[in-house]
């Protein structure tokens, strides 16, 4: 088998995956609302056409032949766009050290700052596209801003505007004299050192006074330029920078309303002619709103944002008016365009949610939208290429999991001209175990049914439930409609899956998730029809009790698909048949109860030596018992969770260091010789002799993510006898060990094989759990009184203090009515919890007796006539589980159920028959079988009201992840 | 002081001349690696008056009077040229933003250590510029490491002007390139200002020049000479003219494309070699179009984490520029005394192992940086009737155990292995272990 080139073929499937738009292809995105930041404002369930980097329709249907990428409930925005930024980043003190005349830097570019390499990661991922970089902004003409695109990979290609306005600053920042010194080079008579010159103006009015000058000086240097050459005044870039404007826009930036007042005047009498010009700031535009809309030119609003940090003071909060959030709204009253920026010390990433406070302050959503997008385009110049989803336009657009200005509406992707220039991805692994399910009836369990809840999911388990749960990013919101029923996933109480092929017998110290199949092939199916838990039994139980495991039917890997084991103890009492008879359970519970006394009395003597010992080392020296107690926590934390373990003295004990070794136990390493179609196939065995009985499980290569466990095995005579599970059938090992080898044949398929193997690992020597003493300790017992000798640990009987503990159930599989009542004294005698299977003469028991059974497992045949069993335990308060007692015919279990509703059960009751009962039953309460906090996110969703026949099961999701495939019966 | 460098220069000249009058060498049976045609085996170079004067296989005839030099076994390598360094300045200007007049003729130390370890490491042509920290830092000159004087150093004068793109220390682009493109403005306005004022003067004081015509512009250029100017225009005069290179240095890939508008509009790109740092290789395709080339940086390797998709990547500048076409020259950390550093060798051999080609990797330490500083007439090869800069080296250039053994310089035996006390001093046997 080529598994590099399956490799390959993959990593190739993987890159594919995400469209790459082919010069001349379009694509359709569809998502649930595209906002079009023109008109019309939004289109529902509509598809966004791109071809070449550009829109080319937005439409309700996808033209034929385009490939289609289907967003889901996402929602698609155009690309933000900031009327302002700080991206050039220049510090006060830096300009500075700008060069030029010390008030205005009317050459300077902010393009120079622009790094069109860069990725701009942060404003990316927070859906801004383009923006305006600012020259520096304390002189009083600051330089030429420009407007660009933050993506792109042809750098000249994302400059929207080299030089797109000139920064004009009538606002007090204005007003701080920056020192500047230049030295002449080399000095001379005519051109000599002076001190630092200041910066002008110093007062607001000064500010239209210098404007004028500085005007008035340019139009004279433009007269004295075109003089002749002796008389013509000398070069001068500032007055050059004024004159030579282009088709440069002109911002005045303006806060206060005095300010803005003097901006519209400056602007009257300065800019109006020919230029574009516009205001900046207007913290206290609301006041002046009538003045700007009068004047006819469109606003830049600034607004500050605390997202996520927390304000010194009130000033520092709300800046230097707390009533800029009205600005926008007035603006918007007055039909003035106008944009919403960040101020300088906001994150110009929260612009979204800048806008959306707006919202709060009266602004209309859709102006709010607007105010992001396409309005900002218009005021610099760029609304032909950006600012809107319109044919024509670049393809500039957002992905959101949700409305624009929703809180919880986080960037799902961010698309520049086109292409895909951020997707969160880490997300979006996580995403997939993490999810809102939404739905009109959510069945809680026990706890009734929840109307109209959401359940959030998070890594597999549930963490919320109610009416509206949190939303982390990046969560998808799943929502089935509000006739949808949602329950938990259903429990088969008795399943063969995955030891269909088992024959042997297993003991109660047989760990059955090493027996069984470790991705049993009917599972998907199962867990398609909502099965996701079954409670494997083998068919038979040895005469001192057999195991039981709850385990999930699909989804994870090999080994993560135990829920618990063991997770009850059985017995099949049969009065027809010798060796089944009740005195085979009653000898099993009174050895086990010896058992538990024998490690209680040990734990009573371990702990009364243990204060002893205590008591004697704290006499002679006396140290501070805490102090002590610290320094050993942090010295040996293992030690003294053992010690605390045996505290308890609840049948914890340990074992003796080191196992004898063996011939057989260990790792093995071999190959299977000369299998057809594939040639030598290496594996990796790892094998545990317990007596002549060898349990284990083999991985290889050829069957990679499986593990294929040791059905049965034994060791005679240096012979090693193996059945192991593959899915190609039973391998039958029969090999001779010798000298840390092996060697023989391997029957698959009825071919033997020749095989060989070496051991490479013997047993680890600390196995299970080890009772070490503390060296001192140890030393201080030789002296005296040594710690009390352990029982000897049997781990047939470990599972049954479980038991007499009430941890887990006793199921007896028992029918007649003198069975049942012997069963029943037993479990009273021994204080046991005890689960009947079939017991369909439980009703003639007497009822003291019958008080001691919890509940039943219903035999396959839930109904004989019209008589339903399961109505009599509900009617006796005891509980109930449907099985199946077959692996993948559990598919039909819900039919069983349904069955039993038929002839008068109740559909709730029902439905806890098939999921909290069982649950609770089999000890997985705390795991699966209800919708409540911590537990595990398996659910089953129909389409209506479960047991009705219009019903069908919609989807199932076992461990928060959705069973791919159509659910099925 | 004035009197001391006086001294060195009288008694340099006393040392030279005789080694000069009678300088031919012969040096045979080496591996003579020429850089210009084949590899000669068991070949023999001849030097007179200082320059090649033969190169040819063991049949060429050895002049009876020339002192022969036996270097069987050995490799016979051009002297390398480094194309970039402001090391052995006394005291580079970097605060003074625009200084096109400065040159480095007179800020460079002879008695600098970093001409004994250029020589150690084979380097015989030295390109000496303005460092990076500057708008236009000033001339640049080229000299070979050995002589008291800089005139005694001297190969070439005047070997072009450093201007900066990325910013000066402690400010930014903004500023940096408005203070260029302000430079340039302010000259040319000036240019023409004293061009007409020439031309009215010599009307008025009546020379014969035809009064211009009516709606005819005046050719600054044609009017005036370089002397015409003052001293601070001078040489800028001459660069928008084209008649000067100029060492182009940028920071980052954001700083080429200014860096190109700029040479483009004031004439200077066809004389333009970029000095470029690492993360200038984005605009490689940029440098392409405009057919220019560049000199590496010490560090020749890029990495970068895409804060999008935290991939991590990683260039090598040797062969992303071979693939992309561009030529490229070595040069050796700035600020280290460290022989291996210092050793453009090294450097190559390092090239070639991440997938340079051979002759690149050689070119970019010979050929390339000659043709850069206009020297590659002179320099760079081993070509009659070029210097006779010559290496002898104890094995292959490319090998990282090969010492220089021997150095000839402009044809005088300039330095031997075995006479480097101060490196005998270092390695101690190792010197004579290996090959």
């Amino acid at each position: 088998m080529h598994f590099g080139s399956l490799m390959s073929a993959a990593a190739l499937a993987i890159a594919v995956t995400t469209p790459v738009a082919v010069a001349g292809d379009p694509v359709a995105y569809k998502a649930a609302a595209i906002y079009t930041g023109s008109y019309p404002q939004k289109v529902a369930d509509g598809f966004l056409v791109v071809r070449d980097g550009k829109v080319i329709e937005i439409a309700a249907h996808a033209p034929h032949g385009v490939e289609i990428v289907d967003l889901g409930e996402a929602v698609i925005v155009p690309g933000l766009v900031a009327a302002d930024s700080i991206m050039a980043g220049v510090k006060q003190a830096e300009e500075r050290q700008m060069p030029g005349a010390d008030t205005a830097g009317t050459d300077i570019r902010a393009l120079d700052e622009y790094d069109p390499y860069s990725k701009h990661a942060d404003l990316i991922r927070a859906g801004v596209t383009t923006i305006y970089v600012a020259p520096g902004r304390d002189r009083l003409i600051g330089g030429r801003g420009a407007v660009v695109k933050l993506a792109g990979d042809d750098p000249a290609g994302r400059v929207l505007r080299r030089e797109s306005d000139l920064f004009v600053n009538v606002s007090r920042s204005a007003l701080n004299p920056t020192p500047k010194f230049e030295p002449p080079l080399p000095p001379t008579a005519e051109d000599p050192l002076m001190p630092p010159r200041l910066q002008h103006p110093v007062s607001l009015a000064g500010i239209t006074l210098a404007l004028r000058q500085l005007m008035a000086d340019a139009e004279a240097y433009r007269q004295g330029r075109e003089m002749t050459a002796s008389e013509r005044p000398g070069f001068d870039p500032i007055l050059e920078g004024l004159n030579d404007r282009g088709s440069l826009d002109v911002r005045l930036l303006a806060r206060t309303a005095d300010e803005i007042r003097r901006a519209l005047e400056i602007h009257g009498e300065l800019f109006s002619g020919t230029d574009h010009a516009f205001l900046s700031g207007l913290a206290e535009g609301h006041e002046v709103a009538d003045a700007i809309a009068r004047a006819g030119i469109p606003a830049v609003c600034e607004l500050q944002g605390w997202f996520g940090r927390v304000a010194a003071d009130r000033r520092e909060a709300l800046g230097d008016t707390d009533e800029a959030w009205a600005t926008p709204a007035a603006l918007a009253r007055l039909g003035v365009l106008f944009a919403i920026v960040p101020t300088e010390d906001t994150d110009l990433a929260d612009l979204r949610l800048l806008a959306g406070l707006a919202i709060q302050a009266g602004l209309d959503p859709e102006k709010a939208l607007e105010s992001i997008t396409h309005a900002p385009a218009r005021i610099l110049g760029v609304a032909d290429r950006v600012g809107s989803l319109v044919p024509g336009r670049d393809a500039d657009f957002v992905v959101l999991n949700g409305g624009p200005f929703a809180l919880t509406s986080h960037v799902l992707a961010t698309y520049v001209d086109g292409r895909e220039v951020y997707r969160r991805k880490q997300e979006e692994k996580r995403a997939s175990k993490t999810m809102v399910l939404r739905a009109g009836h959510i069945f809680l369990g026990h706890h009734g049914t929840l109307e109209n809840g959401e359940i959030l999911v998070e890594n597999g388990v549930i963490t919320e439930l109610g009416t509206r749960v949190g939303r982390p990013p990046g969560v998808r919101v799943v929502d089935h409609g509000p006739d949808a029923f949602v329950a938990p996933g259903f429990i088969d109480g008795r399943s063969r899956l995955g030891i269909e092929t088992m024959r042997s017998t297993p003991n109660t110290d047989d760990d059955l998730t090493m027996l069984r199949s470790p991705l049993p092939r009917g599972g998907m199916h199962l867990a398609r029809a909502g099965v996701t838990s079954a409670v494997v039994t083998p068919a038979r139980a040895g005469s001192s009790g057999g195991p039981i495991g709850v385990f999930h039917t699909s989804g994870g890997r090999a080994g993560e698909l135990a829920v618990r084991t063991p997770s009850a103890i059985y017995f099949t009492i049969d009065g027809n048949s010798r060796d089944r008879d009740i005195s085979g359970l009653d000898s099993a519970l009174k050895k086990a109860k010896e058992y538990k006394e024998k490690w209680t009395e040990y734990a009573t003597k371990l702990a009364e030596w243990e204060a002893e010992q205590a008591k004697k080392a704290s006499e002679p020296e006396s140290p501070p018992a805490d102090e002590k107690k610290t320094e050993e926590k942090k010295t040996d934390e293992k030690t003294e969770e053992k010690k605390a373990e045996e505290k308890k003295g609840e049948g914890k004990k340990e074992e003796p260091a080191t196992p004898p070794e063996d011939a057989v136990s260990g790792t093995w390493e071999g190959v299977l010789y000369a299998v057809p179609g594939t040639g030598d196939v290496s594996y990796v065995g790892k094998l545990t002799l317990s007596g002549s009985v060898v349990t284990g499980s083999f991985t290889t290569p050829m069957i990679p993510d499986q593990q294929l466990g040791v059905l049965d095995g034994s060791f005679q005579d240096g012979v090693l006898k193996l059945q192991v599970a593959s899915p190609h059938g039973v391998a039958a090992f029969e090999v001779t060990v010798a000298d840390e080898g092996f060697a023989g044949t391997v029957t698959l398929q009825g071919e033997a094989f020749q095989t060989k193997a070496t051991r490479t690992a013997k047993p680890d020597p600390v196995v299970k759990r080890v009772f070490r003493l503390p060296e001192e300790e140890k030393k201080s017992s030789s002296s005296k009184s040594g710690p009390p000798k352990e029982p000897r640990r049997d781990e047939k009987l470990e599972p049954f203090l479980h038991l007499l503990a009430k941890d887990i159930a006793l199921i007896v599989d028992c029918a007649r009515r003198d069975e049942i009542q012997a069963v029943c004294k037993l479990a009273a005698d021994y204080d046991v919890r005890l689960v009947l299977g079939g017991a369909a003469e439980l009703n003639y028991v007497e009822a003291n007796l019958r008080s001691r059974v919890e509940g039943v497992l219903l035999p396959k045949e839930a109904r004989s006539g019209e008589r339903v069993i399961a109505r009599e335990i509900v009617g006796q308060r005891k509980t109930f589980a449907f099985r199946s007692e077959s692996s993948d015919g559990a598919r039909t279990l819900y039919f069983v159920a349904a069955d039993a509703v038929r002839y008068g059960l109740s559909p709730t009751e029902a439905l806890l028959g098939l999921t909290a009962y069982p649950a609770k039953m089999f000890g997985v309460a705390n795991q699966v079988g209800s919708i409540q906090r911590g537990l595990q996110a398996d659910f089953v969703v129909f389409s209506g009201a479960p047991f009705d026949l219009a019903s069908r099961v919609m989807a199932v999701y076992l461990q928060g992840e959705r069973v791919p495939g159509d659910p099925q019966y | 002081m004035r009197t001391r460098i006086l001294h060195f220069v009288l008694l340099s000249a006393i040392l030279a001349a005789p080694l000069q009058a009678d300088g031919k060498l012969a040096i045979k049976g080496a591996r003579v690696v020429t850089l210009k045609g084949d590899v000669i085996e068991n070949g023999v170079v001849l030097v007179e008056d200082g320059r090649i004067a033969g190169v040819g296989g063991a049949e060429l005839e050895v002049p009876w009077d020339a002192e022969v030099i036996d270097a069987s076994g050995k490799v016979v390598f051009p002297g390398l040229v480094l194309a970039h360094t402001s090391e052995s300045l006394d005291r580079a200007n970097e605060n003074v933003p625009v200084t096109p007049f400065l040159s480095v003729l007179d800020a460079l130390d002879p008695m600098s250590n970093f001409y004994e370890g250029a020589i150690r490491a084979g380097i015989t042509t030295i390109h000496v510029i303005p460092g990076n920290e500057t708008v236009i830092g000033g001339k640049g000159m080229v000299v070979k490491p050995e002589g008291l004087s800089v005139e005694a150093m001297m190969v070439k004068p005047l070997s072009g002007m450093k201007i900066a793109v990325g910013p000066k220390r402690g400010t930014n682009r903004m500023g940096q390139l408005a203070e260029l493109r302000r430079t340039f403005a302010e000259l040319r306005a000036h240019i023409q200002d004293e061009a007409e004022k020439k031309v009215i003067d010599r009307i008025e004081n009546g020379k014969d020049v035809e009064e211009p015509k009516e709606g005819e512009t005046l050719d600054p250029f044609q009017v005036l000479t370089r002397d015409d100017l003052d001293v601070k225009r001078r040489d800028l005069f001459d660069l928008i003219q084209g008649k000067m290179s100029v060492f182009l240095s940028c920071d980052k890939a954001m700083d080429v494309a200014p860096a190109i508008a700029l040479a483009e509009s004031e004439g200077f790109l066809a004389g333009t070699v970029l000095v470029i740092e690492a993360e200038c290789h984005k605009a490689a395709d940029l440098i392409q179009e405009k057919g220019l080339s560049v000199i590496l940086p010490a560090n020749m390797v890029y990495r970068e984490r895409d804060p999008l998709t935290g991939e991590e990547s990683e260039v090598f500048l040797p062969t992303f520029f071979q693939e992309k076409g561009i030529p490229y020259a070595f040069t050796v950390a700035s600020n280290s005394n460290s022989m291996i550093q210092q050793s453009m060798l090294l450097q190559a051999a390092n090239a070639v192992r991440m997938g340079a080609k051979r002759e690149d990797a050689l070119a970019a330490i010979t050929t390339m940086p000659a043709k850069m500083l206009g020297l590659d007439g002179r320099v760079g090869s081993i070509e009659v009737g070029k210097d006779a800069n010559l290496l002898i080296l104890s094995g292959d250039p490319l090998d990282s155990q090969t010492w220089v053994e021997e150095v000839i310089l402009e044809g005088r035996r300039s330095y031997s292995k075995a006479g480097d006390a101060r490196l005998q001093k270092l390695t101690g046997d190792a010197v004579d272990g290996g090959k």
